[in-house]
C-alpha cells in the first residue's frame, strides 16, 4: 500500500518534471504577455485543484455527519482542508506575482482574487477551529461543519469572473479559450499537481490517524488510578 | 475622469519577465517541498511514537 501510494508520489513529480520543462522551455511565448505567460502553466493547474481538492473536503465533510464513528473520514477531512490551503496558499501568490506585470499591480480587492483569499483564510480558519476542539467526536463535527460552511465560497471563486464584467481576471480557462500547442504541459502540471495533492492528503491523513490513536492511549487513565479514585471518592 | 470609465487597449507585447515566472514557480516549488518535508517528519514522528508505545 505504502509503494503503491509513494508510486503515485513519483508519478506526479516525474510529471510536474516533464510539464514544467515542457511550459518553460518548449512551449512559444504568447502574442501579448510574451513569456510571463509561462506563469499560466504552473497558476491553471494550482487553481483547478485547489477548487477539487475543496471540493472533496466538502464530500467528506458531508460523509463525516453521516458516520457514526468518523475516525478515517475525519483524518481524511482534516488532511484534505490542509492541503487545500497550501494550494490556495500557492495560488494566490502565483495569481499576485502574474498581476504585476501583466495589470500593473501585485494585488487588487476584484472579486476573483478577493473570494480566493476568503477560500484561503475560510479554510485556514476550519484548521484553526479543529484545533480548539476537544475530543475526536467534537472535532470531526466541527471540522464537517466549519468546512461546509467554507465551501460556499467555492462556487463564488469558480463563477466569480462570470458574474461581473468588473473584473482584472480573465475569463476560465478551457481548451477552447487557449492555443492548443498549450494544452499538453498545462494537463501534465494539472495531473502532476491532482497526483501529489493525492499523496499528500493520504500522507497526512496516516499522520492524523497515529496521532489520534496515540492521544487515545495517552489520555485514558490507568484502571489502577481510577479504582484509588474511586476509594478516595 | 469625470465619472467615466475609460477603456485603454493594451496593443504591443510585455517585455521581459523572466523574473516573474522564475519567481512563481519557485516559491511554489519552496511551498511545496517544505510542505512535503513537514508532511514526511510529522509521519515519521507518528510512526515512531506508535512502535515506541
Amino acid at each position: 500500500m505504502r509503494d503503491r501510494e509513494n508510486l503515485l508520489g513519483a508519478l506526479g513529480l516525474l510529471l510536474l518534471c516533464l510539464g514544467s520543462a515542457w511550459g518553460l522551455f518548449y512551449t512559444p511565448p504568447e502574442t501579448k504577455m510574451a513569456s510571463v505567460m509561462r506563469i499560466f502553466f504552473i497558476h491553471v493547474p494550482t487553481a483547478w485543484n485547489a477548487l477539487l481538492i475543496a471540493t472533496f473536503a466538502f464530500a467528506l465533510a458531508v460523509g463525516v455527519l453521516f458516520k457514526k464513528s468518523p475516525g478515517k473520514w475525519d483524518a481524511a477531512l482534516a488532511a484534505t482542508v490542509e492541503v487545500a490551503c497550501v494550494y490556495t496558499v500557492m495560488l494566490l501568490i502565483q495569481g499576485s506575482i502574474w498581476g504585476k506585470p501583466t495589470w500593473g499591480t501585485y494585488w487588487d480587492w476584484d472579486p476573483r482574487l478577493t473570494s480566493a483569499a476568503v477560500m484561503g483564510v475560510a479554510f485556514a480558519g476550519v484548521l484553526s477551529l479543529r484545533s480548539f476542539a476537544e475530543g475526536p467526536r467534537r472535532k470531526a463535527l466541527w471540522t464537517a461543519v466549519a468546512t461546509i460552511i467554507a465551501y460556499v465560497d467555492v462556487p463564488i471563486v469558480y463563477f466569480s469572473v462570470q458574474m461581473t464584467d468588473r473584473t482584472l481576471h480573465q475569463n476560465l480557462s478551457s481548451p477552447t479559450s487557449v492555443s492548443s500547442i498549450y494544452h499538453w504541459p498545462l494537463r501534465a502540471n494539472a495531473f502532476a499537481l491532482l497526483f501529489i495533492g493525492i499523496w499528500l492528503i493520504i500522507r497526512r491523513a496516516r499522520t492524523i490517524l497515529l496521532e489520534a490513536e496515540d492521544d487515545a492511549g495517552g489520555s485514558s487513565p490507568a484502571p489502577e488510578a481510577t479504582l484509588v479514585a474511586g476509594v478516595e471518592g | 475622469m469625470n465619472g467615466t470609465e475609460e477603456t485603454v487597449e493594451f496593443t504591443g507585447q510585455i517585455v521581459g519577465g523572466g523574473g516573474y515566472v522564475a519567481a512563481a514557480w519557485s516559491i511554489s516549488l519552496v511551498i511545496l517541498l517544505a510542505y512535503v518535508i513537514v508532511t514526511t517528519v510529522r509521519l515519521r514522528a507518528a510512526r515512531a511514537g506508535k512502535e515506541s508505545s
